[in-house]
């Protein structure tokens, strides 16, 4: 593994195909906070000696093609960003993106497993608020900062208020599992929400609740938030689903959806283990003593 | 674990495909049961045939002994259970073919006979009694008694708690009923669990008695319990409208079925009423598993039952977070669920096998 520290000699060039595609404005944050929209991003990451204020954990395998976009709207949520990018099991040349990004970069040479990148960024994490992304998808900046804000204005977990196709019959299998759990948590007003999904961000309050390692399995720090009672909201909602065709091919040949109800299970399982045999709900009247 | 798979013939029918919108989940996204209405009805002179033999069998009873409308439905049921065997009684018969051809064959033999009485005729196998909790509807629980008397029930268990006096005249009317009266009134779960304990049937249907449901739907129940299922449940699965405008404790009941692999039960439990269970299920799981039905649904599927459906009835609402049964449905899904991952492992075998857990150091407990 090796932290390569943003380092102050390479420039963030302007990407390749920054023409191609849809352009966005992007906006000034609502809150009034300073903020530049200078291209170069060790302008906006700011002193080295002060604290950053934000750190954007990515983790990335083989995703050199939206990367370096990624990176550069992720500089560009707060002019105190640590980008955090964990490479792992990556041959496509992600790590000399990442490298010439001015991120810290943490690499592994083999593949992490699902999510796991989040607690390795995390555990590396130095700002107050962290946001969670994908390296395979480009979210503009000015939405993941409202993701931040709420952070910032007092929510310890802030969610992509996205819950997932939902007007059809018989829904996907991780849609149904995020729905349950939420209702089974008596968090019902959730609807789909969930860490399972970017991006979300969470205050370092949450993070020193439920650990760095719990972010691996998602469901399992979404319950822990939930049963520590800290402040889990939706917050808007950023259509994940419809912003990349790679996964549907990935989710036809190897499916990551029994990973997934498994760890909703497994959160349950923990949930369960840390209320009553009820899970904290009352029996009501049933006497169930007269029939054994 | 055996899952049962009826509708292979189904399957390939090209209707039914077009239908789809992703072929890749058809076989998931397909109803067990509920599809009957797409089906071809009885043939005419099949249920004509029937109708005649009914007419004969009517005339040669009738000839024998004074006929009662009592008498009238065990001698329909006996000969219609012959009949049924010898003459074209398929082991797979269809429901509904089943149901019109015992409905012409019985109107036949009332022709036949004279004799009339309500009567709703499934060639059973087996003895089949019914558990109805009587609530404090008097109107509601005649109802339903008048439906089971109908069927052709062994017994019928009705238990009450502390029942006014017309009550309990209203159940001790029937001429089958066994009446429980128990010093205070119970939690309905808990009065169905101590009938089903009195009864020694080899299949037992389970009503409620505040929402009467016609005979011939609960024929289907006892018709798939006999023989067949272990556990049949209302297919409410089968018009569960889209996702978004589901209740909660839907939700619950299709992450439930889903993390047990019986996805294909959708949003079906034990807890909504009429159920039937076989002696098998009622053996297994033991009476008082009934007083938690969700966590007796689980456990049902975990012993590896048959479990399936026996068509769709319609049921008062299911209760919402608003509900003050809320906390009940949650609480006893929270049981349910506990009961699956002692069997199963903490994440009932959605192994994780891709994830290094190891890199992390210490892991949350």
């Amino acid at each position: 593994m090796a932290i390569h520290g943003g380092s102050r000699s390479s420039r963030m060039r302007k990407p390749k195909f920054a023409g191609k595609g849809r352009k966005r404005p992007i906006r000034q944050a609502a809150a009034g906070q300073e903020h530049s929209d200078d291209q170069n991003p060790i302008y906006l990451s700011g002193d080295p000696w002060q604290a950053p204020k934000v750190s954007v954990i990515v983790p990335v395998m083989n995703e050199r093609r939206t990367l370096r976009r990624v990176i550069r709207e992720a500089f560009r949520i707060h002019p105190h960003t640590e980008v955090i990018v964990v490479i792992n099991g990556s041959t496509d040349g992600s790590l000399d993106i990442a490298r010439r990004s001015g991120a810290k970069v943490l690499v592994y040479d083999r593949p992490l497993g699902h999510d796991v990148g989040r607690s390795i960024g995390a555990r590396e994490a130095m700002g107050d608020i962290l946001l969670f992304i994908d390296a395979d998808m480009v979210i503009p900046a000015a939405k993941l900062r409202v993701f931040v804000d709420a952070v910032a204005k007092g929510t310890d977990v802030a969610l992509n208020d996205y819950s997932g196709p939902v007007d059809l019959s018989v829904v996907h299998g991780v849609v149904l599992a995020k729905h349950a759990l939420n209702t089974l948590l008596g968090r019902a007003d959730l609807a789909g929400a969930s860490m399972t999904a970017i991006p979300h961000a969470i205050s370092r309050r949450a993070l020193s609740a439920f650990g760095c390692s719990a972010l691996s399995v998602p469901p399992l720090a979404h319950t822990m938030a939930i049963r520590h009672g800290l402040k889990v909201e939706r917050v808007v909602p950023v259509n994940v689903g419809k912003l990349n065709p790679v996964r549907l091919k990935r989710e036809r040949k190897n499916s990551l959806e029994p990973l997934i109800v498994g760890d909703h299970l497994e959160a349950i399982h923990w949930w369960l283990r840390h209320t009553d045999f009820r899970g904290g709900y009352e029996d009501g009247f049933r006497q169930r003593g007269m029939v054994r | 674990m055996k899952k049962k798979r009826r509708s292979t013939t189904r399957a390939v029918r090209p209707s039914a495909r077009r239908r789809t919108i992703r072929p890749s989940r058809s076989r998931k996204l397909r109803p067990k049961t509920g599809a009957s209405k797409r089906r071809k009805p009885a043939s005419r002179t099949g249920s004509y045939a029937d109708y005649a033999a009914g007419t004969s069998d009517g005339a040669a009873w009738r000839g024998s002994q004074p006929g009662s409308p009592e008498k009238l439905r065990e001698a329909v049921l006996e000969s219609w259970k012959r009949r049924f065997r010898d003459v074209g009684g398929r082991r797979k018969a269809d429901w509904r073919v089943t149901l019109q051809r015992g409905k012409q064959y019985a109107a036949g033999f009332m022709q036949g006979s004279g004799v009339r009485a309500a009567i709703c005729p499934v060639p059973l196998q087996m003895k089949a009694s019914a558990v109805v909790y009587a609530g404090e509807n008097e109107t509601a629980l005649f109802q339903t008694l008048s439906q089971l008397e109908v069927l052709p029930l062994h017994e019928i268990v009705i238990v009450v708690g502390q029942p006014t006096e017309s009550l309990f005249a209203l159940a001790r009317g029937i001429g089958n009923a066994v009446v429980v009266v128990l010093p205070d009134r119970v939690d309905p779960d808990i009065g169905r669990a101590l009938g089903a304990k009195l009864t020694g049937a080899d299949t037992v249907l389970f009503v409620d008695g505040e929402q009467p449901v016609g005979a011939d739907q609960l024929a289907r129940f006892l018709w798939e319990c006999d023989g067949k299922l272990d556990v049949v449940l209302n297919d409410l699965g089968s018009r569960m409208g889209t996702f978004r405008r589901r209740k909660g404790i839907e939700r619950l009941h299709e992450f439930l079925n889903a993390s047990l692999k019986r996805e294909d039960l959708k949003i079906n439990s034990l807890s909504v009423l009429p159920f039937a269970l076989s002696r098998q299920a009622l053996d297994s799981l033991g009476a008082g598993a009934l007083s938690v039905p969700v966590k007796a649904h689980a456990l049902a599927i975990l012993k590896g039952l048959r479990v399936g459906t026996g068509g769709f009835v319609r049921t008062g609402a299911l209760p919402d977070y608003a509900d003050s049964r809320w906390k009940k449905v949650a609480g006893d899904h929270a049981e349910a669920w506990r009961e699956a991952l002692g069997v199963r492992g903490n994440r009932m075998h959605f192994a994780d096998s891709m994830r290094n857990r190891g890199i992390l150091g210490e892991w949350v407990t």
